[in-house]
C-alpha cells in the first residue's frame, strides 16, 4: 500500500525572508497580503505576539507590543523560486513529488528502505540547509494506521499535516483532485475533529472510520 | 525577438541551420539551476586580493561543505558578510579580507554560522 507524506514549510513566506536576511532569525515576521492589507504569514515569535491569520494591518500596526515586528510586503517571485528550491530536493529524495500548494507537498514514500523517521530527518535537513527553509513532514504508516509527525509545531498545525496525511492514505486511489477538495473543504471547518468529518462526509462513510483524538495526535481506524 | 537560423531564405539556405546551438546559457555554465544555487552581489571591497571587486555577483552554493581556504558567504550575528573560511587550532574561522579586522570563531550557538560556499564569479564590466 501506498505510503503519502506531507511535507510543510514553516511560516513559508516569512522563512524565505529570513533566509537571506540573518537579522530577521529571532525577531518576529509578518508578510502582508497584496496591497499591504493583512498578514498572512507570521513567525512563531509572530503569532505569539497575538498576530492573526488575515489581520488587517493598518489596525493592529499601532500596537505597542508590535513595534518590534518586521513586516514585509509580499515578494512573490522570490517564493515561487524558493518553492522550486525544495520541490528539487525532494525530488532528490523521494522518487515522487506532488506539490499541493506554494508551501506544502505531498511525498510517495512507498518502499523506501530504512527507517522512515531517519528518512524524513534527513530530508528536512537537506532542505533547510539548501534552502534555509525549516519544515515538517507528517506520514501515515499504513499497518498502524498511525500518524507520525516530525518537526516542531503548534497544536493546529500538526493536526493539519497528520490529517492530510491520512486523508491521502484513506482515500487512495480516488482521484486527486477530490482529496483536494475534500481537504480544502475540511481546512475551512475550524477544528481538528470537524475537519476529519468534513473530510469523511457522510454518516455511513463516518461509522467507517472512528475518529479518536488525543494528545494532539489524531488517529484513525479501518 | 526572432531567433536567426537561415534555412528560410530565398537565396541559399544555410548550410549551418541544422546546427545552430543559440546563445550561450550561462544558468547552464554556472549551474544557477541547482537547488542550492544562488547569486549573491558584493558590496564592498575587502576581498580585491583575491580579485572579488565591489559590485561582483557571485555564485554561491549552500550544499557544498566549505573547506579550509574557501571564500563563504557567513551570517554574523545577523549582518550577512563574505569571509575566508580558515581552520585553526582545532575550530574554524571567518577571516575577513580586511586586515583590521579580528577573525571570527564559527559558531551556530552565537549565531556565526556559514551560509554558503562561494562556487564562481561573474563580472560585467571588467
Amino acid at each position: 500500500m501506498t505510503i503519502y507524506g506531507l511535507i510543510d514549510c514553516n511560516s513559508f513566506y516569512c522563512s524565505c525572508q529570513r533566509a537571506f536576511e540573518p537579522r530577521l532569525k529571532h525577531l518576529p515576521v509578518v508578510v502582508l497580503s497584496n496591497n499591504d492589507g493583512c498578514a498572512i504569514a507570521r513567525t512563531r515569535e509572530a503569532k505569539n505576539l497575538g498576530i492573526k491569520m488575515g489581520d488587517p494591518w493598518h489596525i493592529v500596526r499601532e500596537q505597542r507590543k508590535l513595534s518590534s515586528v518586521q513586516w514585509y510586503s509580499s515578494n512573490y517571485p522570490l517564493y515561487a523560486d524558493m518553492s522550486r528550491r525544495v520541490y528539487q530536493v525532494l525530488l532528490e529524495h523521494v522518487p515522487r513529488v506532488e506539490p499541493y500548494s506554494i508551501d506544502e507537498m505531498f511525498l510517495d514514500l512507498t518502499g523506501l528502505p530504512g527507517s522512515l523517521s531517519e528518512r524524513c530527518e534527513a530530508m528536512r535537513t537537506a532542505v533547510e540547509q539548501t534552502t534555509k527553509i525549516p519544515t515538517c513532514i507528517g506520514w501515515v504508516l499504513p499497518s498502524l494506521k498511525e500518524a507520525v509527525h516530525t518537526g516542531v509545531k503548534d497544536g493546529a498545525d500538526l493536526i493539519k499535516e497528520e490529517a492530510k496525511a491520512e486523508l491521502a492514505n484513506l482515500l487512495h486511489g480516488v482521484a486527486l483532485y477530490v482529496l483536494l477538495g475534500l481537504h480544502r473543504f475540511c481546512i475551512r471547518e475550524g477544528s481538528a475533529i470537524t475537519k476529519a468529518r468534513a473530510a469523511f462526509g457522510t454518516q455511513k462513510t463516518r461509522n467507517n472510520y472512528a475518529v479518536n483524538w488525543r494528545r494532539n495526535l489524531c488517529f484513525f481506524h479501518a | 525577438m526572432h531567433d536567426y537560423v537561415g534555412d528560410r531564405t530565398t537565396g541559399f539556405a544555410s548550410p549551418a541551420a541544422d546546427a545552430v546551438e543559440g546563445p550561450i546559457d550561462l544558468s547552464q555554465i554556472l549551474d544557477l539551476r541547482k537547488p542550492s544555487r544562488y547569486p549573491v552581489k558584493v558590496r564592498g571591497a575587502t576581498f580585491t586580493a583575491r580579485s572579488i571587486l565591489d559590485g561582483d555577483v557571485l555564485i554561491v552554493d549552500t550544499a557544498i561543505p566549505a573547506k579550509s581556504g574557501d571564500l563563504v558567504i557567513a551570517s554574523n550575528n545577523g549582518a550577512a558578510i563574505l569571509a575566508e573560511l580558515r581552520a585553526k587550532n582545532g575550530s574554524w574561522w571567518l577571516i575577513s579580507g580586511n586586515d583590521s579586522h579580528e577573525p571570527i570563531l564559527i559558531d551556530p550557538t552565537q549565531d556565526v554560522d556559514i551560509w554558503a560556499t562561494v562556487t564562481g564569479i561573474v563580472r560585467e564590466k571588467p
